[in-house]
């Protein structure tokens, strides 16, 4: 731990001395704040789903804080107001811009990159819910976490998108990673390479993978793999009206408990058209293994339809079947409406 | 996993010493093809320039693509149109390229709007009510010919701030390009003039500029609002106003969707004409100076025809 550290603050320093001269201060610093906020309201009903049921539900509001620091970091705050609960910091994350070598580190608390939608917001996904595996891997909700990431850009003679991400982190996230009182960390490492097949249409594939104790007496550990799998199809001169999009991703899991280890595994695959300006409609289906038990799973099949009235408002409408290998199969409709006002950061590929 | 994780670190640096020699031909990025455009013109052989957003593309709306990180990384100069044009995909890209020199602000980003007369810069305060309104100013000026020439000084002087080694050169072809545009201006004008006053409607509020230079009066666009789709009341209400004021003629991109165009011309007796609003909307306009002589010969035609 103590070499990372080590390594990690001589290339900040590093970063810092032999970066671009220092830029002349703009005469209204504050101005660059960018302060934005998303309301996300859910209407929730079926039969046999889990909590909250049948209800409406202010599901969260959430305060997006982003500015340049200085020349050489941006910071990021994401405040989450939930309908139940305390109000928390989701994100909170410093990130440099003038390390050498495409270098960049980010330190603080933050969506950790493990697959595809785990780093993304939620008002990014295209489907109300979390899909069962994730829910199943990270206690119900994302693998948001402290510690630090260092990424960079591999230089390859294709000039293909080859990113590589290496994460230290607290491990602290439940049912996957619960690191206690231990000075044991969670690592990840995500590879992500991004392929333009055309003009058209572009593949994204990551690989991830990450190691951290899950008991608090540090004695076992749990490893997570993951596959992400992106493909997308615009034609640019007609992509305001239709495209469509897939994604997919494979999860492992190994996680010791005692004398034997649960090997666990779960996917979701998602496919949208979009047929009109506002207009898309899609499907998904899950399947997950419970991480404690392997022998006890889900499936699900959802159909969504969004519409969005304009870029900072969506109303989205999920069905979603469950059939559980425990207990009885559930069916709800799920309803979002999603709303952005002030500044919002535009949306990674 | 301290092994692997260290490991992996060591693996990066040392891929990281294999990197692409650097070309001596300055690496310009522009966020549009227009921009490229005017760049090629001034930097010539001296530079390599490639734009982001296809010229048959909105360029309000580009997937930010990965791909685009590798370019920018790699850029010695990054030139924007500005006033928030690009904000939904630029920024994205700028985070992820790693590129220093190019972030907003330093010596190798160039917004290319400054000293523009601008047109439709908001007197009153904006919000999202009234659509996607360019707080700054309508961006879409390089559709008035007389910014090509502004909009090439600033080309130059990036050119020159990123080597100033070829700063007499870059100056001998942007007075190259200026005697050039000021003749052809001279055509343009001369052909569009009998079509002076001219009344139009658009799609969107792109071909400001181009109406103010060239005379046309738009009297309403297709969106109701910036960025918004049209709705039936809104057409029927548009189409109503377009009889009365005997509105012959309805300007539009290749990328929006004629349904509205459409309509509009069979309940007026309007045309719908389809122009490109960038250099490449159409694959025999290549340069700045053949965006501008597609659209009027274009334009004529149907003007002509309707006298």
């Amino acid at each position: 731990m103590f070499h990372f550290i080590v390594l990690f603050f001589f290339l900040f320093f590093e970063g810092a001395c032999w970066g671009q001269e220092a830029v002349p201060a703009p005469p209204n610093q504050n101005a660059n704040l960018k302060i934005g906020m998303i309301g996300n309201f859910i209407g929730h009903a079926g039969t046999n789903i889990p909590d909250p049921g049948n209800k409406f539900d202010f599901s969260e509001g959430e305060l997006n804080l982003q500015a340049a620091i200085d020349p050489y970091a941006n910071g990021t705050f994401v405040v989450t107001f939930p309908s139940q609960g305390s109000v928390g910091i989701e994100e909170a994350y410093l990130t440099t811009t003038a390390l050498p070598w495409t270098l960049q580190a980010k330190v603080g608390k933050f969506h950790t990159h493990f697959g595809k939608l785990n780093k993304m917001h939620r008002d990014a996904f295209p489907f109300i819910d979390l899909p069962l595996m994730l829910s199943h891997l990270f206690n119900g909700d994302q693998w948001s976490d402290t510690g630090g990431s260092l990424s960079g850009l591999i230089p390859n003679r294709w000039d293909h998108f080859l990113e590589l991400d290496l994460q230290v982190l607290n491990g602290n996230v439940g049912s996957s990673f619960n690191n206690g009182q231990t000075r044991d960390l969670a690592y990840l490492a995500h590879l992500d390479s991004f392929h333009e097949l055309n003009e058209n249409s572009a593949l994204d594939w990551g690989l991830s993978g990450a190691n951290g104790v899950n008991d608090p007496a540090g004695q076992f550990r749990t490893v997570l793999e993951g596959l992400d799998i992106t493909y997308k199809w615009k034609r640019p001169v007609t992509g305001t009206y239709r495209s469509f999009g897939w994604i997919t991703e494979f999860f492992g899991s190994q996680k010791g408990t005692g004398s034997t280890v649960v090997y666990s595994k779960g996917l979701y695959s998602f496919a949208e058209y979009q047929f009109a300006q506002r207009w898309s409609a899609g499907g998904r289906y899950d399947y997950a293994e419970q991480i404690d038990d392997n022998n006890q799973f889900e499936t699900a099949e959802s159909a969504i339809v969004t519409f969005k009235p304009s870029e900072f408002q969506s109303l989205r409408a999920q069905y979603k079947h469950t059939f559980r290998s425990n207990s009885l199969p559930g069916d709800e409709v799920l309803f979002q409406w999603l709303f952005l006002i002030g500044a919002h950061p535009a949306h990674a590929y | 996993m301290y092994k692997l994780f260290f490991g992996s670190i060591c693996f990066l640096f040392i891929f990281c010493g294999f990197q692409n020699p650097a070309q001596a031909r300055l690496k310009v990025i522009t966020t549009t093809t227009d921009l490229a455009a005017i760049t090629r013109e001034i930097g010539k052989d001296q530079v390599s320039v490639e734009s982001i957003a296809k010229g048959y593309q909105d360029p309000h709306f580009v997937d930010a693509k990965p791909v685009y990180m590798i370019k920018l990384n790699q850029a010695d100069l990054l030139i924007a149109v500005g006033l928030e044009l690009e904000i939904g995909w630029l920024p994205p890209l700028l985070n992820g390229a790693r590129n220093p020199n190019i972030m907003e602000g330093r010596a190798g980003y160039l917004e290319a709007y400054k000293g523009v007369h601008l047109l439709e810069v908001p007197s009153s305060q904006v919000d999202r009510s009234q659509g996607d309104v360019h707080p700054f100013g309508n961006p879409h000026f390089w559709l008035d010919p007389f910014n090509g020439k502004m909009i090439a000084k600033n080309i130059y002087e990036g050119l020159v701030q990123a080597d100033p080694s070829q700063a007499a050169y870059f100056k001998n072809n942007l007075d190259q390009f200026n005697i050039q545009l000021d003749k052809k201006i001279k055509e343009w004008d001369q052909s569009m003039a009998p079509y002076r006053g001219t009344k139009v409607v658009t799609y969107h509020r792109s071909w400001t500029y181009f109406a103010n230079h060239f005379g046309l009066k738009v009297i309403g666009e297709v969106e109701p609002l910036p960025g918004i789709p049209p709705s039936p009341s809104h057409l029927a209400r548009l189409a109503d106003n377009m009889v009365k004021e005997k509105v012959k003629v309805i300007l539009m991109e290749p990328f929006y969707s004629d349904n509205g165009p459409e309509f509009l011309a069979r309940n007026t007796g309007a045309r719908v004409v389809v122009l490109p609003s960038s250099v490449g909307g159409r694959e025999e306009v290549k340069t700045y100076f053949d965006l501008f002589d597609y659209d009027l010969r274009k334009l004529e035609e149907i003007l002509r025809s309707d006298k």
